[in-house]
């Protein structure tokens, strides 16, 4: 089973997402913040990450730096950032910061649920080919 | 500078009149040395040119008694006294003859008049004897000698003057022969009948010169006198020396300061005068020059003065600006920050109620009439949250152009206060609402709306600014004066350093980084408090917590009337 970890601080928007992700068959762990994601990821290691922006105590661009800096063994788990449409400035930053991906607020939970396929598929190879060697 | 100007001028001006009276002096004693000698020598002259007018004149003067009637020489016997008076009267008074001697043919001596006076019988005295005689006796020679060899000249011109002396008086005498005129004379050549004329030269002969040289106290002195220039020689017909004809010389300067000093004086008083009065309107000039230049001075310095105060106000007012620029940038950054928060502010709601509305459509396990009302109340309250925050906005909008009009009606405080708890309480399930609620007057008058607005404001800022502090607390008390509402909570809290400008439009405190806001809340809260007559305090600790009281007078709320903002 995958293990998804969503970073958002609206808590209704966070529910909804875990509700949808819970349905659709992905174990879903929870985080307000920043500090608190990071945490779930150092403790319960995530195979995806979908994560805010915006956040108190440490965004999201924060989060992935300390990631990639920090904790390189932990850069593989693909980050996907929640940003706004008209926000090209924090999309750019986040894709250049090593972001996997990224969807616009309003979600759309089809796209939603194709990229988080299409990273399972990726890890799965990823796994297989590490496995044969 | 003043009293170098004025001394420069004084000193010029004294310069000059000393110059101009020491001029004036030195041509007065000039004058004076020369002119009383120009007078003496005119004087002299006059003395000089009288004496020797009274030598030419008695040849003259006999000719006018030349033409004597035959009858008195003819009848030199019969009635002489009466002509004899005549003639010595005539030549004394008119020609101031004092003797005259006539001789006759046989040189002898006919008649003899002294002072007028006949002297009978006539003869010659002691002291002009020889004289007369001699000079007679010349005349006689002369006629003889021509007698013999006939000249040109008449017999009238042929006179002997001699200035000699008679005893010891200076005298001028003249001989000349005389003829009748009758025909009846029959006179040989040789043997005309001969007339001597003296005028003693000390007598009325000095006085004559005098009068015509009009000179006084001219007299005759046999020794030289004291002044060479006012004494003229009187030499013998042979260029011995008689004696002189003396006056007394004219004191130096004496006729000259006589009659010049007044007018003089006069002068010299006037061109002081005038010097004066030049020098005292030039020194007034220079004065009122000076005063011009001082006052320039002044005037030029006040100038650089007020442009130098002109300046500093300038660069007053540029700093001014340059602050004014500053703090527009600040605003402009500052609504920017807030336009971006705003879109941020309804974006979430919107995200709320697609994924709701998207789960509603999606589920395929929970379709119960439960999960639909959930997801309801979830849509909807995210649409309270986007209404209110458009009021927000709206209501800023209005404040900040002046259009808000406080709508008052009567109604009851407490309970708006109330409701706005209770809608928060729905919209954040998390968070606990602690009312502590006194009495506060039932009726009051206010605008409910804003109220409203006031209060939400503050019970979502308690509750977004504590998202892991459950506690709310809201107060309100009541005295005879003022209405106190506060609202507590136990969240993030503020620096110290953010809270005067707390109420600023579009200020967030430092701490708030991270969580949503417009920035836009507690300035309308200020204003509609304000509005009403009252005031908003924050206090707040960094971690601990924040409480905002609400302070309206009571008095306000009682009020009936309208009051435009």
């Amino acid at each position: 089973m995958v293990t998804v970890l969503c970073i958002e601080d609206e808590v209704e928007i966070r529910n909804l997402l875990v509700e949808e992700l819970s349905e659709a068959g992905y174990r879903t762990l929870e985080a307000s913040n920043g500090a608190e994601g990071l945490e779930m990821i150092l403790s319960k290691w995530p195979d995806i990450v979908i994560s805010d922006i915006s956040m108190p105590v440490m965004d999201g661009h924060q989060l992935l730096a300390e990631i990639q800096i920090n904790h390189p063994e932990l850069s593989n788990i693909p980050f996907i950032l929640l940003t706004a449409l008209t926000d090209r400035e924090n999309t750019l930053a986040g894709l250049r910061g090593g972001a996997a991906d990224y969807l616009t607020k309003p979600l759309d939970f089809d796209l939603l649920l194709a990229k988080l396929e299409g990273c399972v598929t990726r890890l799965a190879n990823d796994k297989a080919v590490h496995r044969s060697f | 500078m003043k009293v170098g100007l004025t001394s420069h001028i004084t000193f010029v001006l004294v310069t000059l009149t000393c110059a101009a009276a020491v001029l004036l002096c030195g041509f007065a004693w000039l004058a004076a040395v020369k002119v009383d000698d120009l007078s003496l020598r005119r004087q002299a002259d006059f003395v000089r040119q009288g004496l020797e007018e009274q030598i030419a004149a008695l040849p003259r003067e006999q000719e006018s008694v030349t033409k004597w009637d035959d009858a008195f020489l003819y009848t030199k016997q019969r009635n002489h006294e009466w002509l004899l008076d005549n003639i010595g009267q005539w030549t004394n008074r008119y020609f101031g003859h004092d003797r005259t001697y006539i001789f006759d043919d046989t040189n002898r001596l006919m008649f003899a008049f002294r002072d007028g006076a006949d002297a009978m019988p006539p003869r010659l005295g002691d002291d002009d004897g020889q004289e007369m005689t001699a000079l007679a006796g010349e005349i006689r020679a002369v006629l003889v000698e021509r007698a013999a060899k006939p000249g040109a000249e008449a017999l009238g011109q042929l006179a002997k003057v001699r200035t000699i002396m008679i005893g010891n008086r200076p005298a001028i005498a003249s001989a000349r022969p005389i003829l009748p005129s009758s025909a009846r004379m029959q006179i040989e050549a040789g043997q005309e009948f001969i007339a001597i004329s003296v005028k003693f030269i000390d007598g009325k002969t000095a006085e004559n010169i005098a009068h015509h040289a009009l000179l006084e106290g001219l007299h005759f002195a046999p020794s030289k006198g004291e002044d060479e220039r006012a004494q003229v020689l009187v030499s013998s017909h042979n260029g011995g020396t008689i004696g002189y004809l003396v006056w007394p010389p004219i004191l130096p300067g004496f006729m000259l300061l006589h009659q010049i000093a007044p007018a003089g004086l006069g002068c010299l008083a006037l061109l002081i005068t005038v010097v004066f009065w030049l020098g005292r309107g030039l020194h007034r000039t220079s004065l009122t020059l000076l005063d011009s230049q001082e006052q320039l001075t002044h005037h030029r310095n006040h100038l650089e003065e007020m442009v130098a105060d002109r300046t500093a106000e300038i660069e007053r007012q540029r700093e001014e600006l340059d602050r004014l620029l500053v703090h527009e940038r600040q605003v402009n950054a500052l609504q920017r920050q807030f336009v971006a928060m705003a879109s941020h502010e309804f974006r979430t709601p919107l995200a709320i109620i697609d994924a709701a509305a998207q789960r509603l459509c999606r589920s395929t396990t929970n379709v119960s009439g439960d999960y639909v009302h959930e997801k309801a109340g979830v849509i909807r309250s995210a649409v309270v949250r986007m209404v209110d925050l458009m009021e927000s906005i709206l209501a800023s909008g209005r404040l900040e152009t002046g259009q808000i009009t406080l709508k008052r009606s009567e109604g009851d405080l407490k309970a708006v206060l109330v409701t706005c708890c209770d809608r928060q309480r729905h919209l954040s399930r998390t968070h606990v609402f602690h009312l502590d609620l006194e009495p506060i007057p039932d009726v009051l008058t206010f605008d409910r709306s804003a109220m409203e607005q006031v209060f939400t404001n503050l019970i979502s800022n308690a509750v977004k600014y504590s998202p892991d502090a459950p506690d709310i607390h809201v107060r309100a008390r009541a005295d005879e004066k003022t209405v106190e509402i506060a609202i507590s909570d136990s969240g993030i809290g503020m620096d110290a350093e953010d809270l005067p400008k707390l109420f600023q439009p579009y200020y967030r405190a430092r701490s708030a980084t991270g969580i949503a806001g417009t920035g836009i809340g507690l300035n309308v809260v200020k204003q509609v408090v304000e509005l009403h007559g009252g005031t908003v305090e924050v206090t707040s600790e960094l971690g601990k917590g924040t409480t905002f009281t609400i302070l309206l007078p009571i008095e306000f709320l009682l009020s009936d009337q309208q009051v435009a903002a």
